[in-house]
């Protein structure tokens, strides 16, 4: 495997990383909205897709006013994640442009075997090449089209325990201090 | 570089500590923006919430819920699951009933909670509480939650570990190379610390606070995959740790504590006092502290065995703790 593509497939496979951690953050709220919006326009001629709508109407006591407000409350969520996506992506890509600068001194043993060409750091598109930078660019997920389907949430599994060693018992006589220290606290 | 956040959300003290070649202090900061969106997402405590827009829907159908709501109620249900119920979300009318309906600082200062004193009058153990989780309905393909009348869901006891998952694996996808999330003593880390090789992380014995002298537990965790490696795969190692205990948050002159047991729907009278539980995740880690708390000091031994969790479980006179990344003690 040459250096090129291995940058490559971390540069892809950083975005897609990226781009699930924020794809069930970005969309679903939009989704939400057009679809609480589609099932209220269809309601006339299609009773199977108005699920909410149907809710509205029968015994449940939903009312089209908290569909409403329900439906505001999906569209303003979407806008707050939307903008915190845009923080996190301009964040990754300060940091890949940043790292990218100075990594060469600072951690000469990581750049590839063969060099590859650089491309400006202003456009999203472009591909890492050297050294931590290689996997830290990111380019701007292509906007999330509303469709039907929802993603999946990501499921937060537990990955120390049959990967085994992460949780070693080194230590010695002297403590290391410790970075933080876990407490009761429920809210 | 290193910047640390420090703030106060979900009703507690945070910090966010972030490790990257540059722009450590726009991802603390990030950070600190995200908790407070999923605490808009998932707070009880917020009117305004989407859960209780969700609570207030039940028995209604199913209902659109955004991404971050349905991975969280996705994840209570799992843990509902592998806690065999111990867990249960669903007790929220329970919890409500007992006055425990504000954040935890607010109820206390209007004393609501000075009057559940026959919270356990009358009560056998021998009730049997049936748990409304089982017909909580998730439609993952159509990001909608169904849940059954009257039934409302409480992110006690989960909420600030999926927080602390999600934002660590968020920060480490944007580049950081190390990333500490600590929501009220429910901590998830991922990578490592600058010019560590691990991260080491203390378990505060709440049985006497006061005890200057008492040594704390220390776990330490270091990932064994390559981080670009890790990158590539989109999979981060992260080890998380929680404590759930009732020497924490109890009123009524201390004879009063938070934890509900299920089975019952009373409050619990456990063995264990404090359990310490750390694995890969945060979510995991918590209710796996809330599920060893319910159990027996034996079955809880056994079962956090069993299920591959580091440990440290206290009764008011013991201390047992897993070998599992213990460095000091």
């Amino acid at each position: 495997m040459n250096a090129s593509y291995r940058a490559k497939r971390h540069t892809s496979a950083g975005q897609k990383a990226l781009a699930l951690g924020l794809a069930s953050a970005t969309c679903v709220g939009l989704v939400g909205v057009i679809a609480v919006r589609n099932a209220q326009d269809a309601s006339a001629q299609d009773s199977n897709a108005t699920v909410e709508l149907a809710a509205a109407t029968t015994s449940t006591g939903v009312t089209q006013a908290q569909l409403d407000q329900y439906a505001g409350q999906l569209a303003a969520e979407q806008q707050r994640l939307e903008a915190y996506r845009q923080q996190l992506v301009a964040a990754a890509n300060s940091l890949a442009t940043q790292s990218r600068s100075g990594a060469t001194i600072s951690k000469p043993k990581h750049v590839p075997k063969k060099p590859v060409a650089k491309k400006s750091t202003t456009n999203s598109s472009s591909s890492s090449s050297s050294n931590t930078s290689s996997s830290n660019t990111y380019v701007a997920p292509e906007p999330q089209t509303p469709t039907v389907q929802a993603p999946a949430p990501k499921q937060f599994a537990p990955a120390p325990a049959q990967q085994g060693g992460s949780w070693s018992s080194g230590g010695g006589a002297a403590a290391p201090a410790p970075a933080a220290k876990t407490r009761a606290s429920k809210g | 570089m290193n910047s640390v956040q420090e703030f106060r959300a979900m009703g507690a003290a945070c910090m966010v500590s972030v490790y990257a070649d540059a722009a450590t202090e726009e991802l603390a900061n990030i950070a600190q923006a995200r908790v407070e969106l999923l605490e808009q997402s998932w707070s009880r405590f917020r009117e305004t919430s989407e859960l209780n827009r969700l609570n207030s829907l039940s028995g209604t159908g199913p209902v659109l819920v955004s991404a971050d709501l349905l991975t969280l109620v996705w994840h209570m249900k799992r843990a509902w699951e592998i806690t065999r119920g111990l867990f249960d979300p669903t007790m929220l009318s329970e919890i409500k009933a007992a006055g425990y309906d504000a954040d935890y600082a607010a109820v206390i200062a209007r004393g609501a909670l000075a009057g559940v004193a026959s919270w356990n009058s009358g009560t056998t153990t021998s009730q049997v509480r049936s748990s409304a989780m089982g017909s909580v309905e998730i439609d993952l393909a159509a990001s909608r939650v169904s849940l059954p009348a009257g039934v409302g869901l409480d992110p006690g006891a989960i909420g600030k570990g999926l927080a602390a998952d999600i934002i660590a694996n968020e920060l480490m996808s944007a580049g950081a190379r190390g990333v500490l999330v600590d929501l009220g003593g429910d901590i998830v880390v991922a990578g490592l610390p600058e010019d560590n090789e691990a991260w080491v992380l203390a378990i505060e014995d709440e049985r006497d606070p006061d005890n200057d002298d008492r040594e704390p537990q220390l776990v330490r965790f270091a990932p064994m995959i390559d981080l670009d490696d890790a990158r590539a795969a989109g999979e981060f190692e992260t080890l998380g740790i929680a404590t759930s205990s009732t020497l924490y948050r109890r009123w009524a002159g201390g004879t009063r504590h938070h934890v509900l047991d299920p089975r019952t729907g009373q409050m619990a009278d456990p063995q264990v006092v404090q359990a310490t539980v750390w694995c890969g995740a945060g979510w995991l880690a918590e209710v796996s502290a809330t599920a060893a708390l319910l159990m027996k000091f034996d079955e809880a031994l056994e079962w956090l065995t069993q299920h591959e969790r580091g440990y440290t479980l206290m009764t008011s006179s013991q201390m047992m703790t897993s070998l599992r990344g213990v460095v000091h003690g």
